[in-house]
């Protein structure tokens, strides 16, 4: 990063860096509080703070989405799952009175990979009763423009399990969800194969006039573009808590908030998208209405206090 | 402020002055440049005393794009960075280094290819490009697709046709190296070998692969004059070149289509970036240093000569809805040059070879 491009960025997402730096500032002055509490002599009695989590339960319409199993899209079409995972960042809790607190993001924390058997834990949240949560779908261009030592946690591009593998390393930038599997409407290619290699990597092979093997990967990501404005496919999430219900965050406890993420709606939404149209996609132009489709497949279960 | 030692040794043995880092006004960075007094006891045993060798930015360079301070440049850093860079543990078989396409004889291309091989010998879509003068550019590749020295070994690292290795794969190779660990070590201050130490190490070795010595360099410093035929050519190129080739490193960073006919139909150039029509089968327009060695030329190696790259401009040049302006404003397509124009032309690009560059032993790499 240099001075030249940051203005250049400046200028693209003027309007994002501002709210950022009011966050930034809203959590040195967090940060602030806290010391002068923690010096304990005549400073009001410290905000208690207590931890929470996240947990997002892939579903399948009103079931568990189990992988590898069948299930059928709006355009009659039977797939199955094979990989489906996002990232998560910029969480803010809100009480009902509108205020809210944002969670930290910085080189090591903020930005979560979500996929099977992993939840979300975050701490020294202030205590109250919280009524929504906010977050983004995606990892936004500040953080997606800074040099790899401000990278780390589940934005490691070298850590095996997150970063390696949702990184597009020939247009810079992370891959906000990959949505993966099999379909037999994907059509059988004439120009070349999707084949693995040795390490079960795969790649498309012009040298070979074979299949497709039914395979779709659906790749979203694009944060908007470091010189050139492209299509910026992060999105906004705001869940509400229902019936009165709050997240009661509170010294020494940890309550669970469930949410349900329905995977069928990766394709199924504002546009119904065909397997047998839209199957290989790695482009932040063709996947906009994907991210759309996206912001409507979360809704709050129910929370454990 | 930083201060880093930027201070590498050298064998006095080493022919005087063939180091070709010009000073800059050091301030301006604020590197602190230490001379080191001491040698190590093994250095003190030799009968010849160490040549302090110091990195400096060249005075009649601009202001670097890339941020020193978020990874000042040290001697250790520099050798761990060569090292990786001709290290073949970065591929999936361990065949291909980085300079098995970036070969310092060739300021850094791969000889004698048009489109870079890889691994299993596959192809690559594109030409190699030199390693050279990286920290003044704020796009790499031919499509500008990676914003960041850092972040661009992932690019080929990962690429079935390049490395075919994923990046987690490598660190876990250095870190069960024997050597890695304890070189990161007195780098970074931790033998963990972090994503970014990896990718910051590749780096330093790369940002000192500065070519600031041609004939050219030295005349701009009136060091040297130009002949005649070269002066000519010099003129005649700012006045035809240098609206794309523009200043002391002959480019504006600018990505432009140069009208040549499209080649592989699958290579959309800056495009396949940006998704816009606009900037279909546009590419970076690129520095004309060390052209006596990095042939062949343009984005996927058509042409073997200056002379075809000339011929290109004066008649070549095809017209598309992205074809760039400064090609169409004369009276017909191109760029209007005589024969003798285009030899001038040539005689003047040669004194942008810089000789001293692919022979520099510090940054030799096979
Ligand atoms: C198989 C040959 C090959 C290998 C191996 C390879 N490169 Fe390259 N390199 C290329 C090609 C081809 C390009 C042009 C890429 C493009 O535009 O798509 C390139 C471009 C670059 C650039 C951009 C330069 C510029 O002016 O923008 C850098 C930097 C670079 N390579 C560094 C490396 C590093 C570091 C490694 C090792 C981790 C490496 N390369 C390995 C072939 C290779
Ligand atoms: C409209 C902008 C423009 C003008 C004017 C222009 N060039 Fe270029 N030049 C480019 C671009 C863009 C490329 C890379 C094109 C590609 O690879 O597809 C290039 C490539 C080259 C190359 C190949 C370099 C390499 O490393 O492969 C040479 C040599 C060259 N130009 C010389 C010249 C000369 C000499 C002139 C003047 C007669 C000139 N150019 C005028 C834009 C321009």
């Amino acid at each position: 990063m240099n001075f030249k491009n940051n203005s250049l960025i400046g200028l693209v997402i003027g309007s994002r860096q501002i709210i950022k730096n009011i966050f930034i500032a809203m959590i040195g002055m967090s940060m602030l509080i806290a010391c002068n509490n923690d010096d304990g002599t005549d400073t009001p009695a410290p905000t208690p703070k207590g931890s929470l989590r996240l947990d997002f339960d892939a579903f399948a319409g009103s079931d568990d989405l189990v992988m590898n199993s069948s299930y059928t899209n709006a355009s009659g079409e039977t797939f199955k799952v094979t990989m489906f995972q996002y990232y998560v960042s910029n969480i803010k809790l809100i009480k009902e009175d509108g205020s809210d607190y944002a969670v930290p993001v910085g080189a090591e924390e903020g930005y979560y990979l979500v996929k099977e058997d992993r939840t979300i834990t975050l701490q020294d949240i202030p205590a109250g009763d919280y009524t929504a949560i906010e977050f983004m779908l995606g990892v936004d261009s500040t953080r997606s423009t800074m040099d790899p030592s401000e990278r780390k946690g589940d934005l490691d591009i070298g850590d095996p399990e997150t970063g390696a593998e949702m990184y597009w390393s020939w247009n810079s930038g992370y891959i906000f969800m990959k949505f993966e599997g099999v379909a037999e409407a994907v059509p059988d290619s004439t120009e070349g194969a999707w084949v693995q290699d040795s390490l079960d990597q795969w790649y498309f092979d012009t040298t070979q006039y074979t299949y497709w093997n039914d395979i779709y990967n659906i790749h979203v990501g694009g944060f908007g573009g470091y010189d050139t404005p492209t299509p910026n496919n992060t999105r906004h999430i705001h869940l509400h808590m229902h019936g009165g219900n709050t997240i009661q965050v509170r010294k020494n406890e940890e309550p669970e908030v469930h949410i349900a993420v329905d995977a069928l709606k990766v394709m199924d939404g504002s546009v119904n998208h065909s397997f047998a149209e839209f199957y290989q996609e790695h482009s932040p132009s063709r996947t906009g209405d994907i991210a759309d489709n996206m912001q409507h497949m979360f809704t709050v279960h129910h929370v454990h206090n | 402020m930083f201060t880093t030692d930027f201070i590498f040794h050298k064998k006095s043995s080493a022919i005087a002055g063939d180091f070709n880092f010009r000073s800059i006004p050091i301030l301006l960075y604020g590197l602190a440049i230490v001379i080191l007094g001491a040698c190590s006891p093994e250095e003190n045993d030799n009968p010849e005393p160490e040549k302090p060798f110091v990195f400096e930015l060249p005075s009649h360079f601009p202001e670097p794009v890339y941020d020193f301070e978020k990874n000042p440049i040290s001697k250790e850093g520099f050798e761990l960075g060569k090292m990786l860079f001709m290290d073949g543990k970065l591929s999936r078989d361990g065949s291909i280094s980085c300079a098995h396409c970036h070969i310092t004889s060739s300021a850094f291309t791969q000889h004698g290819h048009s489109l870079a091989h890889g691994i299993d010998n596959r192809q690559t879509m594109r030409n190699s490009q030199p390693i050279q003068n990286l920290a003044y550019l704020n796009s790499f590749g031919w499509d500008g697709g990676i914003f960041h020295l850092d972040l661009f070994p992932i690019f080929p690292i990962t690429n079935p046709v390049e490395m075919d290795e994923d990046v987690p794969r490598v660190l876990e190779k250095l870190r069960n190296d024997e050597n890695y660990p304890r070189l990161f070590k007195k780098v970074f201050g931790t033998d963990s070998i972090e994503t970014d130490h990896f990718l910051k190490a590749l780096s330093q070795f790369q940002l000192v692969c500065i070519s600031s010595n041609s004939k050219y360099d030295r005349y701009l410093l009136g060091q040297e004059s130009l002949s005649d035929q070269e002066m000519e050519g010099l003129a005649i190129f700012e006045e035809k070149c240098s609206s794309c080739h523009s200043g002391v490193l002959q480019t504006d960073n600018s990505f432009r289509n140069n009208g040549l006919p499209i080649g592989n139909p699958r290579d959309l150039g800056r495009n396949l970036i940006t998704e816009r029509d606009e900037d279909l089968y546009k590419f970076r327009v690129p520095s004309l240093r060390n052209l006596k060695y990095t042939f062949p030329y343009m984005h996927d190696g058509r042409f073997f000569s200056l002379e075809s790259v000339l011929d290109h401009y004066s008649d070549g040049v095809i017209d598309s809805p992205t074809l760039d302006t400064l090609l169409t404003g004369g009276p017909s397509r191109g760029i209007s040059l005589t024969e003798s124009e285009k030899s001038k032309i040539i005689n003047f690009l040669s004194t942008l070879n810089d000789s001293t560059f692919i022979t520099n032993e510090d940054i030799f790499v096979f």
